[in-house]
């Protein structure tokens, strides 16, 4: 006995997938889009966390800050034991913040030009970078961690590791001063 | 009540895509081979630039005839070494710490822990489990079918691996994190090191540590 013949089952087929496959994509957009919303606002949340974070750092000022104070207290004996010319010292910062290391990770990394004159002439210069591909060689690693890692409590991470890096960077400015300054 | 059904939806996604935990004190973090000062929060597992990693605890399913054999042995200290190595080395290249690894077990209880930092030097102690499973058999399959996916739902929630963090000076843990899913027990198994610590605060860097 036969219901039908290959051609017919396979048309009956045919005319019941289309609604199927219809009835999926509908079931799957309900699940995946309100997803998707809900993900790309906490996305959005976090960044904004972390954006925030960066802005209250006040990374220049900090650098400027523990250079001074690291300058006082670190070089004000070599200064006051010899009658050397002032040194008019610039920091410039070049950049610094969040680099995307891989779609899941971010790198928070810095670059400074130290420019050093001495009696009105060209003394040191040299790049200082906390970076991932090239970093100065007594450089940390840079601080990297998920979105999620940066992002949690209000930014923590990104707050702390904008203060160690102006300190890590001034000692950085002091130590090349310290050892050009050496005969 | 729309922002609850958010919020319902938004805890089933996490629930969904979470593979790892991680916890971490409350308390100050007290390293004991510095005075520390400066800018890093008193929370920062950071403050413990110095550390230790101890021998692996490595969990593996067989049969006890199987577990004595010197193949089994040798296996077991091979993966014990690859993965000490590799948390070794990403510590030292990627976190800035100041690392060596000692061929102990992890020490018992606080007091243990405080005994051993101090002997050892180091502001704190590291230890390691990792659990292979063997992989699933048909059966297994097929049963888990019957038992509407628990048995499924018990392997992706289960503990493959664990790094722990206690610190010398109370020889209290500051830092943990679980990774989960069972992992099959084969040679292509490798733990995800860079999922476990990638979170992790650099240590505090030397020039800060004067």
């Amino acid at each position: 006995m036969h219901f039908f013949s290959r051609g017919v089952a396979s048309g009956v087929l045919g005319l019941a997938a289309p609604p199927m496959y219809a009835s999926g994509l509908v079931v799957g957009g309900i699940i995946l889009a309100p997803g998707a919303l809900i993900l790309s606002s906490m996305e959005q949340r976090m960044w904004e966390r972390m954006v925030s974070a960066l802005k209250a750092a006040d990374f220049e000022q900090s650098l400027l800050r523990a250079t001074k104070a690291r300058a006082n207290s670190e070089l004000a004996t070599a200064a006051q034991s010899t009658t050397a010319d002032s040194i008019n010292v610039e920091l410039v910062v070049n950049a610094y913040g969040l680099a995307s290391q891989s779609p899941d990770r971010l790198c928070f990394i810095a670059s400074i030009d130290l420019i050093a004159n001495r009696a009105g002439e060209h003394w040191l210069r040299e790049r200082l970078i906390i970076s991932t591909r090239e970093r100065s060689p007594d450089a940390p690693p840079p601080q990297c961690a998920s979105h999620e890692g940066m992002a949690q409590n209000e930014g923590q991470m990104v707050r702390n590791t904008a203060a160690i890096y102006a300190e890590v960077l001034a000692a950085m400015v002091i130590d090349r001063l310290r050892n050009r300054s050496k005969p | 009540m729309k922002t609850r059904m958010q919020c319902t939806a938004a805890f089933v996604l996490i629930l969904l895509a979470s593979c790892a935990t991680e916890w971490r004190t409350d308390a100050p973090v007290k390293p004991t081979t510095y005075a520390a000062s400066g800018p890093v929060s008193a929370g920062s597992v950071g403050r413990l630039p110095r550390l230790v990693v101890t021998k692996v605890t490595l969990h593996r399913e067989a049969e006890e005839a199987e577990q004595a054999t010197p193949e089994w042995q040798a296996r077991n200290a091979t993966i014990r070494n690859e993965l000490r190595q590799e948390i070794v080395r990403y510590l030292v290249e990627q976190k800035g710490y100041e690392v060596r690894s000692i061929d102990e077990p992890p020490p018992g209880d606080e007091q243990a822990v405080r005994a051993a930092g101090i002997r050892l030097g180091v502001d704190g102690i590291v230890n390691v489990e990792h659990r292979l499973t063997k992989p699933w058999s048909t059966g297994q399959a097929i049963s888990n079918i019957f038992l509407l996916n628990i048995p499924l739902l018990n392997a992706l929630n289960a503990v493959n691996l664990r790094i722990t963090i206690h610190e010398t000076a109370t020889g209290r843990t500051v830092w943990m994190k679980e990774m989960k899913g069972e992992m099959p027990d084969s040679p292509k198994s490798t733990p995800d090191v860079k999922g476990a610590l990638g979170d992790l605060e650099n240590a505090l860097p030397a020039q800060l540590r004067r």
